[in-house]
């Protein structure tokens, strides 16, 4: 595939995006802008029509988001990758569009370098994300405790003294119920499925 | 500072949810890098209508806001619970505290405010505080 023009597709509504990532892109080499669209729907019909292999979609399209755009791509043509466009960094767009499909994240503040290394890495086959993004991982490492609020820590500590649920519900003021829910929000938060194994990881990481 | 915790309606909720918005809010005010903030979530909130996430989202604006300007504190973290009986928010700060048994100045709108809002959604709420040791403040939700 390498050594192949790439074809692009540019999905904005605003006239200056489109013109300004175009006249970048078409001096790139081994890059062709194969069609622009103002809307999701000129999007679909024009990749109904031409082959595309890397389409550029803002986020914040009228009446259908970019979200939805993306989504629908990827699933009615599975041979498009999508990098998003926008303007904000916020993880909540960035995680909506990952969610939906695409394989890059790129702000509008990019600069020619930026959006350069977005096809290369994309078609490449990893994905991209400007700088400035955190892409964001599991909260889940294996290195790091998860945070626990104090009441959590309390009801931990009373468990690793082998206190049964009522006897932890009568020594908080709390009801047998919002024990049982802390218990449980507890081996969520440390990935396991019983009370014996949420005490030996907590004794690791010495928060008993 | 205060920039941070009140910016106007965010985007992220109205087109998200609650969860997406906090992430947000909270990534925002880490990148002021005065403060570390936290966020941890279970179970989902997708049964949340939007108004009620909007009500919860100003609750914790301000709760955060309280703990920006007066805890002096390094460290925030905010958990959102959903469980069978309601949703729970934990806000906490290992700030200055105080004594909760004698909270200092209640005069302010920004508890009136809280504990008009924690009525509309016919929840509960009890602040748990000690000089020195942090403040922490849970919310009690029910659906």
């Amino acid at each position: 595939m390498k050594g192949k023009t790439i074809e692009i597709l540019l999905v904005d509504d605003h006239a200056l995006v489109i013109e300004g990532m175009k006249a970048l892109l078409e001096k790139m080499p081994l890059i062709n802008v194969a069609g622009t669209a103002g809307n999701a729907f000129e999007a679909i019909a024009l990749l109904k029509k031409m082959k595309v292999d890397i389409a550029f979609i803002d986020v914040n399209l009228p009446d259908i988001s970019g979200i939805e755009l993306c989504a629908k791509i990827t699933k009615e043509f599975p041979g498009v990758q999508v990098i998003a466009l926008s303007t904000f960094q916020q993880s909540s767009y960035v995680n909506q569009m990952i969610g939906n499909g695409a394989v890059g994240y790129l702000v509008k503040s990019a600069g020619k370098q930026e959006i350069e290394e977005s096809i290369q890495s994309v078609w490449a086959g990893k994905m991209y994300f400007s700088s400035g993004i955190n892409n964001r991982q599991d909260p889940a490492k294996d290195n790091e405790p998860p945070t626990l609020t104090k009441r959590e820590k309390e009801v931990m500590k009373l468990i690793a003294e082998g206190k049964t649920s009522h006897e932890i519900a009568s020594k908080l003021f709390l009801s047998i119920y919002t024990v049982d829910t802390h218990r449980k929000n507890l081996l969520t938060k440390f990935e396991v499925n019983n009370t014996a194994l949420l005490i030996t990881i907590a004794a690791k990481f010495g928060m008993l | 500072m205060r920039h941070v915790a009140h910016n106007m309606m965010p985007e992220a909720l109205l087109k998200f949810n609650l969860g997406d918005a906090i992430q947000d809010f909270c990534d925002g005010i880490n990148e002021s890098h005065i403060i570390k903030m936290k966020f941890t979530q279970i179970g989902s909130l997708q049964a949340l209508s939007q108004s009620n996430a909007i009500v919860l989202y100003r609750i914790i604006q301000e709760l955060t806001n309280n703990a920006l300007k007066h805890a002096k504190a390094e460290n925030i973290f905010i958990q959102i619970t959903k469980h069978q009986q309601g949703i729970t928010i934990t806000v906490e700060d290992d700030g200055i505290g105080f004594n909760s048994l004698a909270p200092p100045n209640t005069k302010g709108d920004g508890l009136k405010n809280l504990q008009t809002r924690i009525d509309y959604l016919k929840g509960s709420w009890d602040i748990k505080s000690e000089i020195n040791n942090g403040t922490s403040i849970n919310i009690e939700i029910p659906v």
